[in-house]
C-alpha cells in the first residue's frame, strides 16, 4: 500500500528526514517509535503534504501512484488520513459542518451523492456515541477549546468517519485519559481490517497493549535504527533510547 | 497657497451648509410638521450649522471620504410611496419605516403583545419628557450627520415596553429607502421599562443610486431592562447609508447588540453608549463582509459613568476586492466608574491587496480600579487551517470559503441571544457566493 525509499526532507531549510524506507502492506499496523525531536511528525506530515515541508529526496508511492504528485487534498481523497499530533482550531466552524464537508468531499470524490445535514447527523451521532463524545462536540467549533484528550477523541472521530485506507496517528494517546485510550483504542481497532492500514506513533508501550503492531520501528535522527515486531517495543519501554545500539 | 486651499475647502464647506439649509427649508414647506416635531427639527438645523459639514479632516470622519456626499444633489423623498418595493413577504408583521415615513398601510402586529406599545413619532411627541430627551441629546449633538438625521425627521416610530413584562416576540423594523438620489432619515426610539426584557431587529432595504439613508435610533434602557439589539445594515450599491446608534442604560441593565453588514454600498455605524447606572452591561459583536468597492465605518464610544459596569466590543471584518474597513472605538471610564472592565477586540481579514482595513482603539481611564483590554489583529487567512482542512480532502476554494465564513460567524455567536440570527448567516453565505463567482 504504502512504499518509502530513501526519503530525504527538510523544513525551513533544515534536513530533518535523512533517508527513511519503510514499507507498509494491507492489513498491517506498524508502530513508529523514537525520541522528541526525531523526526516522527515530520515523516507524517511530508506524508500528508503538509506545505511546510520540503522533499530533498526519494520516492513515496501510495497504491502504486506517486504520492508527491498529490495535491494534500487528493491525498486525502486517495484514502491518506494523518491524526494530527497538535490538531489545529478552527473557532466559527462547527465540527458538525467541518465533518459534513470532509465526509462529502469523499462520497462526491467517489461519485456518490452527497448527504444533507439531517442524513448526516445520523452518520454522525453513531460514531459519536462508539467515541463516548457529548452531543456538546457537534455544534462547538472545530477544536476550539478542546482539552488535549478532546482534539484527540476529535481525530478519531474523522477518521471514524472518513474510514480511510492508511491511517497515520500521531501521538494519539498523549492527553488522552486511562478511560479514554481505551475508549479511542477500541474505536481505532473498530475500524482496523485486512484491507487497511495503520501507522502508530507513541512513546508508550501502554498503547500498543490496546493497538497491537505487527512490526515497530525506532527513529532517530531522521533514519529508521531498528525495526522488529512488539518485543522491540517492549524491550525501548524498559531500557529507553539510550542504547539504540543494544537493540541493533 | 496653501491658505488659499484651506479658504476654498472652508468656503465649499460652507456652500454645502448653505445647500443643505435651503434642502430643509423646502422640506419643511412640503412637509408642515406638528409643533413638537417642528421644534425638534429646528433645534438639529442649527446644531448642524454650528458643526458644519465634516470634511475628511474632522476627526470623526477621518476614514470616510464625504466630498461623493458633499457634491451629490439629493432630493427630498415623497411621502410614503406605497408602491415602494419592500422585500420580504411578511411586511404587514412588522414596522416598517419607507423613506422614513412610517408605513401607514402595514399596522404594527405583534400576536397578542399588549405590553409592548408601538407610537407614530408624531403623537409620541406629545410626550414632552420624550421631546425634551430627544431636544436635549441634539443639543449635544458633536456628530453633524447625526443632527442634519434629525432636522430631516418627518415621521418617526416609537416603540415601548412595560416595566415587568417580556415581549413574546422580536419586534421587527425595516428601515427602507427607494432609490436614490433621494434622502431620508428614519427615527426610531426604543425605550425598554424596568426589569422588561424587548428584542429589536432593523433591517435596511432598497438604497442605491446614490441614495442616502440618515437614521438616528435611540435605546433608553431602564433598571434592569434587558435589549437584544439586531442590525443588518447597507443598502443597495452607490448607497450612503449612516445610522447613529444612542444608547443611555441604567442600573443593571443589559444592552447586548449584533451588527451585520449584509448589503452593500457606503455605511457608518455610530454607536454612542452611556452607562450611567451602575451594574450595567453593554456588548456590541459586529460582523462585516466587503466586497466590490462596500465600505463599513464604525465609530464606537462607550462612557462607563457609573461603578462595576462592563462593557464588550467585538468586531470580525473580511475585506476583499477594494472594500474598505474601520474602526474608530473608544471605551472612556469616567472618574466615578470604579470596578469597570472593558474588552476592545478587532479582527480584520485583509483577503486583496487593494482592500484596507484601519484600526483605531482608544482607552481613556480616569479612575485606577478598572480592568480593559484591548487588542486588534489585521492578517491573512491562516495557512494552518487550510492545510488541515485539506488534509481532510476538502479543495481550497472551499476551505477558504468554509474559513472565512467560520471566521465571520464568531461574532454571531452569542450566549442567550434571542434575536433570530440563521438569516443573517444566510444573507452572509449568499454574498460569499457572490464574491467567488
Ligand atoms: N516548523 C519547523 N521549523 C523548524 N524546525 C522544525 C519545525 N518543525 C519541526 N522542526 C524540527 O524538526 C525536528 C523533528 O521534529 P518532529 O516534530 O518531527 O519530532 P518528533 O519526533 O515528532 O518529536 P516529538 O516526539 O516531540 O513529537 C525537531 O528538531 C524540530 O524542532
Ligand atoms: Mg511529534
Amino acid at each position: 500500500m504504502l512504499k518509502i525509499k530513501n526519503l530525504k526532507a527538510a523544513i525551513n531549510g533544515k534536513e530533518i528526514i535523512k533517508g527513511i524506507s519503510l514499507t507498509v502492506n494491507s492489513g498491517e499496523t506498524h508502530s513508529i517509535m523514537g525520541p522528541n525531536g526525531s523526526g516522527k511528525s515530520t515523516l507524517s506530515k511530508v506524508l500528508a503534504g503538509d506545505p511546510s515541508c520540503e522533499i530533498l529526496g526519494g520516492s513515496v508511492t501510495f497504491n502504486g501512484v506517486n504520492l508527491f504528485d498529490l495535491e494534500p487534498e487528493e491525498r486525502a481523497l486517495a484514502g491518506l488520513f494523518l491524526a494530527y499530533q497538535y490538531p489545529v482550531e478552527i473557532p466559527g466552524l462547527s465540527n458538525r459542518e467541518f465533518l459534513r464537508m470532509a465526509y462529502n468531499a469523499k462520497l462526491s470524490n467517489e461519485g456518490a451523492e452527497e448527504v444533507d445535514p439531517i442524513d448526516f447527523d445520523e452518520i454522525l451521532n453513531e460514531k459519536m456515541q462508539t467515541l463516548g463524545m457529548g452531543e456538546k462536540f457537534r455544534e462547538r467549533s472545530v477544536n476550539a477549546g478542546f482539552s488535549g484528550g478532546e482534539k484527540k477523541k476529535n481525530e478519531i472521530l474523522q477518521m471514524a468517519i472518513l474510514q480511510p485506507a492508511l491511517s497515520i496517528l500521531d501521538e494519539i494517546d498523549s492527553g488522552l485519559d486511562i478511560d479514554a485510550l481505551r475508549v479511542v483504542a477500541d474505536g481505532v481497532n473498530k475500524l482496523k481490517n485486512d484491507k487497511n492500514a495503520l501507522i502508530v506513533i507513541t512513546h508508550y508501550q501502554r498503547l500498543l497493549d490496546y493497538i497491537k503492531p505487527d512490526f515497530v520501528h525506532v527513529l532517530s535522527e531522521g533514519k529508521i535504527v531498528a525495526s522488529g515486531t512488539s518485543e522491540l517495543a517492549k524491550r525501548l519501554e524498559a531500557r529507553g533510547y539510550n542504547d539504540i545500539a543494544v537493540l541493533v | 497657497m496653501l491658505s488659499n486651499t484651506i479658504d476654498h475647502k472652508e468656503s465649499s464647506e460652507q456652500e454645502t451648509v448653505a445647500k443643505t439649509v435651503d434642502l430643509y427649508k423646502a422640506a419643511l414647506k412640503k412637509s408642515n410638521p406638528a409643533p413638537n416635531l417642528f421644534v425638534l427639527n429646528e433645534a438639529a438645523i442649527s446644531r448642524f450649522t454650528e458643526l458644519g459639514f465634516p470634511a475628511r479632516k474632522h476627526e470623526m470622519f477621518t476614514f470616510i471620504d464625504t466630498r461623493k456626499l458633499e457634491e451629490a444633489e439629493f432630493r427630498l423623498a415623497n411621502d410614503y410611496d406605497t408602491n415602494a418595493d419592500i422585500p420580504g413577504d411578511d411586511v404587514e408583521k412588522h414596522i416598517v419605516l419607507a423613506d422614513g415615513v412610517l408605513s401607514p398601510l402595514q399596522p404594527y402586529v405583534a400576536g397578542n403583545d399588549k405590553n409592548v406599545l408601538v407610537t407614530p413619532l408624531p403623537k409620541a411627541l406629545a410626550n414632552h419628557t420624550l421631546r425634551d430627551m430627544l431636544l436635549a441629546s441634539v443639543n449635544n449633538e458633536t456628530d453633524a450627520f447625526a443632527a442634519l438625521g434629525t432636522a430631516f425627521i418627518k415621521d418617526g416610530v416609537v416603540v415601548e415596553i412595560l416595566p415587568d413584562t417580556k415581549a413574546t416576540m422580536p419586534i421587527k423594523i425595516t428601515l427602507h429607502t427607494n432609490k436614490g438620489p433621494v434622502i431620508t432619515a428614519p427615527l426610531v426610539v426604543v425605550k425598554a421599562g424596568a426589569r422588561s426584557r424587548l428584542q429589536v431587529v432593523v433591517e435596511e432595504t432598497g438604497g442605491g443610486e446614490s441614495s442616502f439613508m440618515n437614521a438616528n435610533i435611540h435605546f433608553i434602557l431602564e433598571d434592569g431592562a434587558t435589549l437584544e439589539y439586531l442590525l443588518s445594515q447597507g443598502g443597495g450599491c452607490d448607497s450612503w447609508s449612516f445610522i447613529k446608534h444612542h444608547v443611555t442604560q441604567k442600573k443593571e441593565s443589559r444592552f447586548s447588540a449584533v451588527c451585520a453588514f449584509t448589503g452593500s454600498g457606503i455605511t457608518r455605524n455610530s454607536i454612542d453608549a452611556r452607562l450611567i447606572g451602575d451594574d450595567a452591561k453593554f456588548s456590541l459583536r459586529s460582523t462585516s463582509l466587503l466586497l466590490d468597492k462596500d465600505q463599513a465605518h464604525f465609530h464606537v464610544r462607550v462612557n462607563h459613568e457609573a461603578k462595576n459596569c462592563e462593557s464588550y466590543q467585538l468586531f470580525k471584518n473580511v475585506v476583499t476586492d477594494s472594500g474598505r474597513v474601520s474602526v474608530d472605538t473608544t471605551v472612556a471610564v469616567g472618574n466615578g466608574a470604579s470596578l469597570s472592565k472593558s474588552d476592545q477586540l478587532v479582527n480584520n481579514l485583509l483577503l486583496t491587496e487593494n482592500g484596507r482595513a484601519d484600526v483605531k482603539p482608544n482607552l481613556t481611564i480616569l479612575n485606577d480600579d478598572v480592568k480593559c483590554a484591548h487588542g486588534a489583529t489585521t492578517g491573512k487567512l491562516d495557512e494552518e487551517q487550510v492545510a488541515y482542512m485539506k488534509s481532510r480532502g476538502i479543495d481550497e476554494a472551499s476551505s477558504k470559503r468554509a474559513l472565512v465564513t467560520g471566521f465571520l460567524n464568531v461574532a454571531l455567536s452569542v450566549p442567550d441571544f434571542k434575536c433570530p440570527l440563521e438569516p443573517i448567516k444566510q444573507k452572509l453565505l449568499a454574498r460569499m457566493e457572490k464574491a467567488n463567482a
